[in-house]
């Protein structure tokens, strides 16, 4: 009888061994699958910037001109920077993993963050954010980086597309069952023909002489994804011209909390 | 020679357009299918660089409605990808050559070289005509084996009257060969440009048509 127990327990053990080594393999090949393709995306998505700059470089050389010679130069540096803000972005974008390390947070904590980090930013362009949190905010499930991720992108997106001496909403409020975030701006806003293709990969509307690089609202789509939340645009709404972006995410209930890390 | 550059990459584009004015190109530069397709309409182009991810139409539509439309102009394809499916089936659709982004200035004025010479059927880039020689390369002109300096305009005007002896060239045909839309361009600039080159090539063998153009006349096979 002993012996037969034995048997059956070394038999389970031994199933289980070669199933765990088949679910590991299995991931492996997810997770190897997922790096070839981020480094063919981030590979093709360098090219062209590295060819601006390759042409930069090339006529900065051929110049006889001094002030040619620094205009060139000057440009190459842009270009510098726009791979580096790409590469940022496909790295955050990478990143974006499906665990959960979500705990209790509060969005106008992390809203004032990133406003405190792009006021600089703003200023530049003499653009104006107004803030506008409601007190004692309710807490929401969620990961306070990729939250921050999420708002700076937003954000960086309204300051980038506004025009200069305009003026930025940013809005936190509770509703029923959801906390509402809203980002108004004052720029061009988007046709509402094009507004499910801005949330694909690189995605830029035609036309505009903006220096980012069309990952920005991919990754916010990703981030809403991860915490449930939805995401409404609205182009030209009633009081100012431009785009209102608006999030709801689910609050924080009793039931979601337990699930949480503390 | 003028060429028409489709990308839609702002700095790319800007990169390109001026490097390719530095070689002594005539360079009209678009972002978009839409434009692509009214500016190759206008057949006003030597050669053509397509890129093919563009917004709103794909580079290879564009290719496939110009050559559908019988329009032979040489194309030359720059893009990102580098994928042996996406090069064939460019090629075949129309393209003449095909380049990898990021790719050399130098490499991209050789190949265009490549192709005019292929559309004028010369055996070399280096023009001849009596005691002028011109090459598209270096930008030099020689007279009796002598260098002789001209600037960027009067440079491209010899060169398009030595690509056609014999040939009526209008002054509609030559005025746009020479300027971009978005040159501005005084209204005798052409007579001025063809009396300096007369004058530094002491020649007479560019004719004037009275109220049509100009022409090189043919060199004597003897």
């Amino acid at each position: 009888m002993l012996l037969l127990i034995i048997g059956i327990l070394c038999l389970l053990g031994l199933l289980i061994y070669i199933f765990s080594r088949q679910i590991i393999a299995y991931f492996n090949r997810i997770s190897l699958k997922k790096t070839k393709r981020f480094a063919a995306n981030a590979a093709h998505e360098l090219r062209t910037p590295l060819a601006a700059i390759k042409t930069q470089a090339q006529i900065a050389l051929i110049s006889q001109n001094l002030a040619e010679k620094d205009q060139a130069i000057e440009k190459l540096l842009l270009s510098v920077n726009r791979c580096t803000h790409i590469i940022q972005q496909l790295l955050i974008q990478g990143n974006l993993s499906p665990e959960k390390n979500f705990s209790l947070v509060q969005l106008d904590s992390i809203a004032q963050d990133i406003y405190q980090l792009l006021l600089p930013i703003a200023h530049s362009k003499n653009i104006q954010i107004l803030c506008q949190f409601e007190e004692k905010l309710p807490a929401i499930i969620g990961n306070e980086v990729t939250l921050g991720i999420l708002i700076r992108n937003l954000l960086d997106n309204a300051i980038r597309y506004s025009p200069m001496n305009s003026q930025i909403n940013l809005k936190l409020y509770s509703r029923k069952k959801e906390i509402v975030l809203e980002i108004i701006d004052q720029g061009p806003g988007i046709p509402k023909s094009y507004q499910r293709s801005v949330f694909e990969r690189f995605y830029r509307i035609l036309g505009n002489e903006n220096t980012g690089c069309g990952l920005g609202l991919s990754i916010v789509q990703e981030i809403s994804l991860q915490h449930h939340a939805r995401i409404i645009l609205k182009s030209n709404p009633a009081k100012y011209k431009g785009l209102s972006i608006k999030l709801y995410f689910p609050k924080a209930t009793h039931k979601n909390k337990l699930n949480t890390k503390k | 020679m003028r060429l028409l550059l489709i990308e839609d990459d702002e700095q790319l584009g800007d990169a390109v357009k001026t490097g390719l004015r530095h070689s002594g190109y005539i360079v009209d530069w678009v972002t978009n299918g839409e434009q692509a397709d009214a500016a190759i309409r206008s057949n006003l182009f030597e050669c053509i660089l397509l890129d093919l991810s563009l917004p709103k139409r794909t580079g290879l539509s564009v290719l496939n409605q110009m050559r559908h439309s019988g329009n032979l102009t040489p194309v030359i394809i720059l893009t990102a990808q580098d994928s042996l499916e996406c090069k064939i089936k460019s090629l075949d659709s129309g393209a003449d050559d095909y380049i990898v982004k990021p790719f050399d200035l130098n490499e991209l004025c050789a190949r265009i070289r490549a192709l005019s010479r292929r559309h004028l059927k010369q055996a070399e880039s280096l023009l001849k005509y009596q005691n002028i020689t011109l090459d598209p390369k270096s930008h030099q002109v020689t007279l009796d084996n002598k260098p002789l300096i001209i600037p960027r305009r009067e440079f491209a005007l010899l060169q398009k009257l030595l690509e056609h002896p014999g040939q009526v060239l209008t002054r509609e045909q030559l005025m746009q060969s020479l300027y971009s839309w978005e040159d501005e361009v005084e209204s005798n600039a052409l007579e001025v440009h063809i009396h300096n080159l007369r004058k530094k090539l002491h020649t007479k063998n560019i004719r004037t048509l009275r109220g049509i153009g100009y022409m090189l006349t043919k060199e004597d096979p003897s």
